[in-house]
């Protein structure tokens, strides 16, 4: 059965529809958004991106947010403007397939946490006339997205970063 | 699908209660979280990926994550155990540093 990613030498080939694809774009554009206008303090969500480094020590925790800078959000918005960039490719390099998946996963992060999603939570608790039902299906997705990203990575090579060398 | 909204509506997140100590001399141990959201085999990889882990030892730890609510993951002085928890949240995954019990 051939998945969306396929390992083809040192490369990947990308088996997408149109509307997934445009589906992926629509999500890099409002999780920029998101990102830009947001912060931890007013948006749960983005919290949820950017967790507290010490439980209950909120000085510590700001130290550490401090000594890091902007970096862990630019490298967010970055694997977004990477995914961006390479939503219509048919072939993507490893580096590239990984930035996907980190951004798949932020999105799932971020859509997750916003209709609260908890660890039984199933389609029925989203019927169709529920607000979140739409939101709920597009989770569903990229989870299923991410699946088949991590079978066709397979076994992680070095140790490395988000979109680090290897 | 086009009507999705990563929107601005508030959220209720749960937090475990914790146990802080604030001991000297003893290492710092990075936590990992259970969330509802990360997939087993999504973690399981990036334990892998990040610390260099065989493959049994990470799903040992996602286990643990999933089943016990929490697992330690890596350990050692305070600046190795924030850059592990920095790679970490950089993952998505949700983890704290705290000196050991």
């Amino acid at each position: 059965m051939a998945g969306p990613f396929r390992r083809k030498g040192g490369r990947f080939t990308v088996r997408l529809g149109t509307g997934e694809r445009e589906l992926l774009s629509e999500l890099c554009r409002q999780s920029r958004e998101l990102l830009d206008e947001e912060d931890p303090s007013s948006d749960p969500s983005i919290a949820r991106l950017f967790p507290a480094a010490y439980k209950d020590d909120p000085l510590r925790s700001l130290e550490f947010e401090t000594n890091l800078g902007d970096s862990p959000r630019a490298g967010k918005l970055a694997a977004i403007d990477t995914l961006e960039r390479t939503v219509d490719s048919s072939e993507l390099t490893e580096e590239e397939l990984l930035t996907w998946m980190g951004a798949v996963n932020d999105f799932r992060l971020l859509l997750g946490t916003r209709i609260d999603i908890k660890e039984e939570s199933t389609e029925g608790d989203y019927p169709e006339d529920d607000p979140n039902h739409d939101s709920f299906q597009v989770y569903v997705y990229l989870t299923w997205l991410e699946d088949r990203m991590l079978r066709a990575l397979g076994e992680p090579g070095t140790p490395g970063s988000v979109g680090g060398g290897r | 699908m086009s009507s999705v909204k990563i929107g601005t509506a508030p959220v209720h997140v749960d937090r475990p209660s914790d146990e802080d100590v604030n001991e000297p001399d003893l290492p710092w141990i990075v936590i990992v979280w259970n969330d509802p959201i990360n997939l087993m085999t999504y973690v399981t990889w990036v334990f892998m990926k990040l610390f260099g882990y065989p493959r049994e030892q990470a799903e040992r730890l996602m286990w643990d994550v999933h089943s016990k609510g929490r697992a330690v993951v890596s350990s050692g002085p305070r600046e190795k155990a924030e850059s592990d928890v920095a790679r970490l949240h950089a993952y998505g995954l949700w983890a704290t540093l705290q000196k050991d019990v």
